[in-house]
C-alpha cells in the first residue's frame, strides 16, 4: 500500500524531473535581453537630455529670480522716504483708495554723498507693498476712551454738552436762571 | 555639445556590450536549470519560460552588482523561484497541468494509459501543492537534481540540516494525505 503511493510521488517528480527547456529558449531570452538592453539605453539617453534641459531651465528661473529681486530690493529704497513725506498721512497707514496710476511716477531718492537719484516705481508694486505692512492698531487716547464710554451709556443730556453749542446755550440758560433766583431772593 | 554626446554614446555602447556578454555567459550557463527550478513550481512550460527570461531582465537591470555577487548560480536559482511563486498567484489551475496527457503520449504511452497516467499525476500533484509551503517548496526544489542540499538550504534560507527534515516531514505528510484521500473515496463509494 504504501510502496504504491510511493511510485505515485516518484511518477510525479519524475515529470518534473525530466522536464527539459524547449528548443530556442536560449535564442528568445537572449533576443529579449538584447531588445531591453536597446530600449533601456536609449531611454537613458533621452533621459540625461530631459534632466539636462530641465536642469537649464531651473538655473534660468533661479538666475531671473534672482535679478528679479536685486531690482525691487533698489526700489523699495526709492519708496520708503517718499511714503513718509506724504501730507496729512501717517507713515506706515496703508492708503486703500490710492489708484495704482496715481503712485507709479519717479521718486527722487537722497543717496548717500549729498546726491540724488531718480527711481521709477511701478504702481502696482508699491500698493502690493503697503497692502503688505498694514499700520498696527494703536491703543485710544484717554479722550477717544471718554468718548466711547458717553457713548456706550446712552446718557443723552452728557452727549448734548460734548456740543460746544448745545454747552453754550445750556450754560447761558442755567446762569439766566441763577441771576433771577438771586433778584427774586432780595 | 556634440563631443558630450559622442562620449555618452560610446560610453552606452561600451556598457551595452558588456553586459551583453556577461547576460549571454550566464543565459547559456544557467538557463536549463533556471527552467527546470521555474517549471517545478508552474508545471507550464510556457510559464516557466517566461520566468527565465524575467530572470535574465532582472540580472540586466542589477548588472552594476554582478560582480559582487559570489555565488550567481544561487542568487540565479532564488530570483527565477521568486519570480516563478510570484507567477504563480497569477496561473489558473487549468494553466498548470495541461500538457502532462501529452507528455505522456509523447513518451510512448497509449492514449488511455496516457490519461490515466495523467489523472494519477494531477492527483499527485494537488496532494503535492496541499502540503505546508516549506515542506511544499523543499520537495520541488530537491526534484532539480543540478541542486544540492545547500544550494537548496541558500535558496530556502535554512540549514542543510533543516532542509532535510522539510524533506522528511514533507514525505510523510504527502503519505498520509494520500492514504487519506483513498479512504475516503472509499466510503464514498
Amino acid at each position: 500500500m504504501s510502496e504504491r503511493y510511493e511510485e505515485g510521488v516518484e511518477e510525479a517528480l519524475d515529470y518534473l524531473r525530466e522536464a527539459r527547456a524547449p528548443l530556442g529558449m536560449q535564442m528568445r531570452v537572449l533576443a529579449a535581453v538584447r531588445e531591453h538592453e536597446i530600449r533601456g539605453s536609449s531611454s537613458r539617453r533621452f533621459s540625461v537630455w530631459i534632466w539636462g534641459g530641465v536642469a537649464a531651465a531651473v538655473a534660468v528661473v533661479v538666475i531671473a529670480v534672482g535679478m528679479l529681486e536685486v531690482r525691487h530690493g533698489s526700489a523699495r529704497v526709492g519708496v520708503l522716504p517718499n511714503l513718509t513725506a506724504r501730507t496729512g498721512q501717517m507713515a506706515g497707514v496703508p492708503e486703500k483708495s490710492a489708484p495704482a496710476e496715481a503712485i507709479a511716477k519717479p521718486v527722487v531718492v537722497p543717496v548717500s554723498g549729498g546726491s540724488h537719484r531718480v527711481v521709477r516705481v511701478a504702481g502696482v508694486s508699491r500698493v502690493k507693498e503697503m497692502r503688505s505692512y498694514p499700520a498696527p492698531a494703536e491703543p485710544l487716547t484717554g479722550q477717544e476712551l471718554a468718548l466711547v464710554a458717553i457713548a456706550r451709556s446712552a446718557n443723552k443730556a452728557e452727549f448734548a454738552m460734548l456740543d460746544p453749542e448745545q454747552r453754550a446755550i445750556t450754560n447761558a440758560a442755567e446762569e439766566a436762571e441763577f441771576k433771577r433766583f438771586v433778584q427774586q431772593s432780595y | 555639445m556634440a563631443a558630450i554626446e559622442v562620449l555618452g554614446l560610446r560610453w552606452f555602447a561600451v556598457e551595452a556590450s558588456k553586459a551583453e556578454f556577461d547576460v549571454a555567459a550566464l543565459v547559456s550557463s544557467y538557463s536549463e536549470v533556471l527552467y527546470r527550478v521555474a517549471f517545478s513550481i508552474l508545471r507550464n512550460p510556457t510559464e516557466a519560460e517566461d520566468t527565465v527570461q524575467d530572470t535574465f531582465l532582472r540580472v540586466v537591470q542589477h548588472r552594476a552588482e554582478l560582480e559582487a555577487i559570489r555565488d550567481p548560480r544561487t542568487w540565479l536559482i532564488r530570483i527565477a523561484w521568486n519570480l516563478a511563486l510570484d507567477r504563480r498567484r497569477k496561473v489558473t489551475p487549468e494553466q498548470l497541468d495541461d500538457e502532462v496527457a501529452a507528455k505522456m503520449e509523447a513518451k510512448g504511452l497509449a492514449a488511455d494509459d496516457a490519461l490515466a497516467a495523467a489523472r494519477r499525476m494531477k492527483k499527485m500533484f494537488g496532494a503535492i501543492d496541499a502540503l505546508p509551503r516549506k515542506e511544499r517548496e523543499a520537495m520541488l526544489l530537491s526534484v532539480i537534481e543540478e541542486l544540492s542540499t545547500g544550494e537548496i538550504a541558500a535558496v530556502l534560507g535554512r540549514s542543510e540540516a533543516g532542509v532535510r527534515s522539510l524533506l522528511f516531514r514533507a514525505r510523510a505528510h504527502l503519505r498520509e494525505r494520500l492514504q487519506q484521500q483513498d479512504a475516503a473515496q472509499g466510503d464514498m463509494r
